[in-house]
């Protein structure tokens, strides 16, 4: 049985009753639910991207189709030192090798004109160039994410696997995720419309995840390695992986060194491994790490709905207080915003509490840590939607107000109808779980946070912005989204301290509730 | 479901099924706003523009822009409606122009109007609830309707109203069926004064009033007729159909603009058949003349010179065949009135409301088959109106619905030619035509156990049946992916994939024509 809210969802309600028709479509059902979801992606894809028709530098678009020329026209030792004036390669080799496969197969099956080096094809905007580059989030997303998914929501049913839930998931409920997971807004909007290719990085956590739950943590450990080393901003889930792990082998009383050797190892190995081109010269190694980390920036990027720009409407961080000063500090409070959470879970290393930690780390790091974009939310949306088993609501409202505080970026991109239709689409699909909370706290908080989100929309769609205040409903974006991510932060904090570890801790399946509570199980 | 929640926090718009159909079409379709325009977005917006500039009388003399006007006044009256909205969102899509105008704001605004008026027809499939015959399949034949591939491929990325227009047919057959004869009629006149193809299955609703409407249900107790209660029947419908028709042609005729209107409605320069084939006899027949070319320049044969050389020959503008006869208009008229002819005998001596609907779906799909220059796009004609046969003991009609809408629907395929459409267009395909097959029930008819007691002619026919519609991914994937990727600019294989697609979808059309004929004339009148 989905958890309560889900259960009178319209998803659910269709879902069966299509799966009464014939066994074949209960068997196929996965395929017609992810035909589903790449049609969402593709027709989100129709639309314009990040920096379209907005010469001379464009946008991520641009900056991606830009590292696949670089990196195949050019040898390794000169990806991270090419022309800084010109996006230049901010992100670890992963992405490069990732970009220089797209670029080969660009150049030698299809048209070697999209990928030609520099002036050639700078802007390059055919329909066709789109096409492969639409193509290419796509198929990585289908080689990355969306596996990982389908092994995710699955796990629990076998009889000797540990499920999420506190009854074993019925082949409904699994469906509902599945299709639900695949249908979050925030990552279809960002990959397939804005362009990136987050995607890939959040895959290969999901990859991790999924290696833990099956008790694999040299390969989880080699999968997230590889996802920090595709994009650095995964660091924001370090922390609880690696609580985790240590956990794990202070439990395993036998071969808890072993196992933490052996672990610090692949990990080493694999970044090894990632680096090997530029492993020969230090300089080489500095230079990605200076382009990498991007220190050098500001506090935050442009306007993002962490504690720093909501707060910096009433304390002028910036005048106060020297850059290396604001990054010391910074990382101060980002350690004390997750410490607690990682601490917990290393004493109680479970998957569920995994979820809890990477959900609180991640909105740690994007609350209080330097230079964060507004599209890192994708990071704490990543667990927090994985979550939605178990935390309905929280999933649902966590994941619009996301959508919500990224919907200057959207509107600057002509992502808008993408972001009204696939958060509508999700949301009724769901039955609109985040209005039916369970205690009347918490249904004040989500029904008020709706209201304001739509205020805020109306009041930019139909009153003009006033002209002493020009940024006046981003600024209100802005502290609307940060209270509700702050209340998110404090609420999985809460859930994971104060939960006797019976709810989130224990490992063993009562099987006594599972029989009858679920008229679908015997179907399977 | 197991367990509700708890009623202290109740369902944010608890929907019913008909109301959660409509929002997932609706949502589902709105994300197509992005999609590539064709010539037909610019029809319409040069439409809303002219009715908005002009008078009336003007409307058909009108020619700046080579999209005229050349559907009929309600449809001309429907674009001025729109176009009284059209300056507050952006007044610049009301000039007349020679060239395509486009804006965003234009977009939103047109697609907007798509998905609207799309509610005709959603309130139509509503309705269909209330037909005693329909009441246990109307949701499922609903959702087929709504969810339709060539509504999405038609209507939402190509653009046109069909929506609207098929909301209207079924409003008026809605009528019928529950008895409401007279606004069955008046709605099929107000429909044939919106677009003037339905005029194909106005033979089939004639003979209905004439017989049924106006004869059959003037009898007494005796069977004799009662002629002033038939007078007063004919007086009564062809009093509100002239109406519809006076209030529609009236002023257009004041003004003296019939003979211009008339020439603008049926412009018979054009050629046999459309520019993307349509598939039905003529592109079958056509594909034969292309054959038989080849094989008399083997044998070196005399050929007609100038068809052997255009290797487009038939896929744009007058078709000229080679080897086998030539086709006039004329002989297209008289083999669509001649294979409709037993049917609509029958509907004369029987003239029910169930046989009407029945009759009327092969009336338009005989118009389909053997009419001149008819359009890929007029295959709805047929596959909306048939999902009125469907229910759970009706295996014959299913089956047929199901090849008719498959061979269709594939081949409005070809409409949609960007490269970044196709990916939709074969995901819309697909999704129906597998949630279709399960939901009309094929899926029990073609499992092992079911077939296996099958005489074995029923047995080979269904596996052909069942091998035509597993040929569709097989044909897809060589037109919309292998050859669009192969190295092919030569002239003779340009039009390969849309020769095939018309050829493969004609054969299926031909066959569900021939066996729906078969099954209405042998198994019909039980009603």
């Amino acid at each position: 049985m989905a958890t309560p809210p889900l259960a009178v969802a319209p998803v659910t309600r269709w879902l069966a009753a299509l799966t009464t028709t014939n066994n074949v479509v209960q068997r196929h059902a996965d395929w017609l639910l992810l035909l589903l979801a790449i049609y969402v992606r593709w027709a989100v894809a129709l639309g314009p991207y990040s920096g379209y028709g907005e010469p001379p530098l464009y946008g991520d678009y641009e900056a991606q189709r830009h590292w696949m020329e670089v990196t195949l026209h050019l040898p390794p030792s000169k990806w991270y030192f090419y022309d800084p004036s010109y996006w230049q390669l901010d992100y670890p080799p992963v992405t490069a090798y990732v970009s220089w496969l797209c670029g080969w197969i660009a150049h030698h099956v299809f048209n070697p004109a999209w990928v030609a080096l520099d002036a050639q094809s700078r802007g390059i905007e055919t329909r066709e160039s789109k096409m492969f580059m639409r193509a290419t989030v796509l198929v990585c997303e289908l080689l990355f994410y969306i596996p990982a998914v389908a092994l995710f929501v699955n796990f629990g049913r076998k009889p000797d696997q540990q499920p999420l839930t506190s009854s074993r998931p019925s082949w409904l409920h699994t469906r509902i995720l599945w299709l639900l997971t695949l249908l979050q807004p925030a990552l279809i909007v960002i990959d397939h419309g804005h362009f990136q290719y987050n995607a890939v990085m959040l895959g290969l956590v999901v990859w991790a995840i999924v290696c833990f739950q099956r008790s694999r943590f040299l390969l989880g450990s080699i999968c997230f390695t590889c996802a920090i080393m595709f994009k650095i901003m995964a660091l924001y889930f370090a922390p609880a992986i690696f609580a985790y792990l240590l956990g794990k082998c202070r439990q395993s009383t036998r071969h808890g060194i072993a196992l933490f050797v052996k672990l610090g190892l692949t990990v080493v190995a694999t970044f090894a491994a990632c680096l090997f081109p530029f492993l020969h010269s230090t300089t080489q190694l500095m230079q990605i790490l200076h382009r990498v980390f991007p220190v050098a920036r500001g506090l935050y990027e442009d306007k993002v709905a962490n504690f720093w720009c909501a707060s910096s409407v009433l304390i002028k961080w910036r005048f106060l207080f020297s850059q290396p000063t604001l990054v010391k500090l910074s990382m101060l409070l980002t350690l004390l915003a997750f410490l607690p959470t990682c601490v917990n879970l290393y004493h109680n290393p479970t998957i569920r509490r995994l979820l809890y930690a990477l959900a609180v780390t991640s909105l740690a790091f994007y609350l209080f840590s330097f230079q964060v974009h507004e599209k890192s939310i994708l990071l704490p949306a990543l667990p927090i939607t994985l979550l939605m088993s178990i935390e309905p609501t929280l999933a649902f409202y966590f994941v619009n107000v996301a959508m919500f505080s990224m919907f200057p970026l959207l509107q600057r991109d002509g992502v808008t109808l993408a972001y009204i239709v696939c958060t509508l689409f999700w949301n009724w699909l769901a039955g609109f779980p985040f209005t039916m909370a369970q205690t009347r706290l918490a249904r004040c908080i989500t029904r008020g946070t709706l209201v304001a989100m739509g205020a805020v929309h109306l009041a930019d769609l139909f009153v003009p912005t006033p002209e002493q205040y020009p940024h006046l409903y981003i600024v209100a974006n802005v502290i609307l989204s940060c209270g509700a991510f702050g209340l998110c932060w404090l609420y999985l904090n809460y859930k994971m301290m104060c939960s006797p570890s019976a709810e989130l801790g224990s490992e063993s399946v009562d099987s006594g509730t599972l029989a009858g509570a679920d008229l679908r199980e015997k179907m399977d | 479901m197991g367990r509700t929640y708890s009623p202290a926090a109740p369902a944010l718009l608890p929907l019913s099924p008909w109301e959660q159909l409509l929002a997932f079409s609706v949502l589902t379709k709105v994300l197509l706003w992005h999609a590539y325009q064709s010539t037909d977005f610019e029809v319409h917006r040069n439409w809303l523009a002219l009715t908005h500039q002009l008078p009336m009388a003007q409307w058909y003399e009108e020619a700046t822009s080579k999209w005229t006007l050349d559907y009929p006044p309600l449809f001309a009256w429907f674009e001025w409606l729109l176009s009284q909205a059209a300056p507050w969102v952006d007044p610049g899509m009301l000039s007349i122009t020679a060239t395509a105008y486009t804006s965003w704001a234009c977009t939103i605004f047109q697609r907007f109007t798509v998905v609207l008026t799309e509610l005709v027809l959603w309130y139509a499939l509503t309705q269909l609830r209330k037909v005693p015959m329909l009441r246990s399949s109307a949701l499922v034949l609903g959702a087929l309707t709504l969810l339709n591939p060539g509504l999405y491929i038609v209507d939402h990325i190509h653009f046109q109203y069909n929506g609207m227009l098929y909301g209207l047919l079924l409003l008026s057959l809605g009528h019928v069926l529950q008895g409401n004869d007279w606004w069955g009629g008046v709605f099929f006149a107000i429909l044939l004064n919106f677009k003037h193809i339905y005029a194909y299955v106005a033979p089939a609703y004639f003979i209905y009033f004439l017989s049924g409407y106006c004869l059959a249900q003037s009898r007494n107790e005796q069977g004799c007729y009662e002629w002033p209660r038939v007078v007063k029947r004919l007086v009564a419908l062809g009093s509100g159909v002239i109406a519809v028709f006076a209030v529609s042609l009236g002023p257009f005729a004041y003004y003296g603009q019939l003979p211009q209107l008339l020439a603008r409605l049926f412009p018979f320069k054009r050629g046999l058949c459309h520019a993307l084939w349509a598939p039905n006899a003529w592109a079958l027949y056509s594909t034969l003349d292309r054959v038989l070319i080849k094989a008399w320049q083997v044998y070196g044969w005399p050929v007609d010179a100038t068809a052997a050389l255009t290797t487009t020959r038939g896929l744009v503008g007058n078709t000229q065949f080679g080897v086998l006869p030539n086709i006039s208009p004329l002989t297209t008229f008289v083999l669509t009135v001649l294979a409709q002819l037993p049917a609509l005998v029958g509907l004369f001596q029987h003239p029910t409301r169930a046989h009407l609907v029945r009759v009327l779906v092969l009336a338009a799909l005989t118009s389909f088959l053997f009419g001149w220059h008819v359009h890929e796009k007029a295959i709805m004609l047929v596959s909306i109106p048939m999902a009125l046969l469907l229910g759970p003991n009706e295996p014959t009609t299913n089956r047929l619905y199901y090849l008719l809408n498959v061979a269709g629907s594939n081949a409005l395929l070809p409409l949609l030619h960007e490269p970044m459409e196709t990916p939709l267009k074969l995901i819309i395909f697909a999704l129906w035509a597998v949630v279709a097959f399960f939901c009309l029930g094929l899926g029990r008819e073609c499992s092992g156990q079911a077939m296996g007691k099958l005489p074995w002619p029923v047995y080979a026919i269904r596996c052909l049946e069942l091998g035509y519609v597993l040929g569709f991914p097989v044909l897809q994937l060589y037109t919309s992916v292998v050859h669009p990727l192969l190295p092919l600019h030569q002239q003779a294989l340009q039009f390969l994939p849309l020769l095939l697609t018309a050829c493969y979808s004609a054969i299926g059309v031909v066959y569900v024509w021939i066996s729906y004929y078969y099954w209405l004339l042998t198994t019909t009148c039980l009603d």
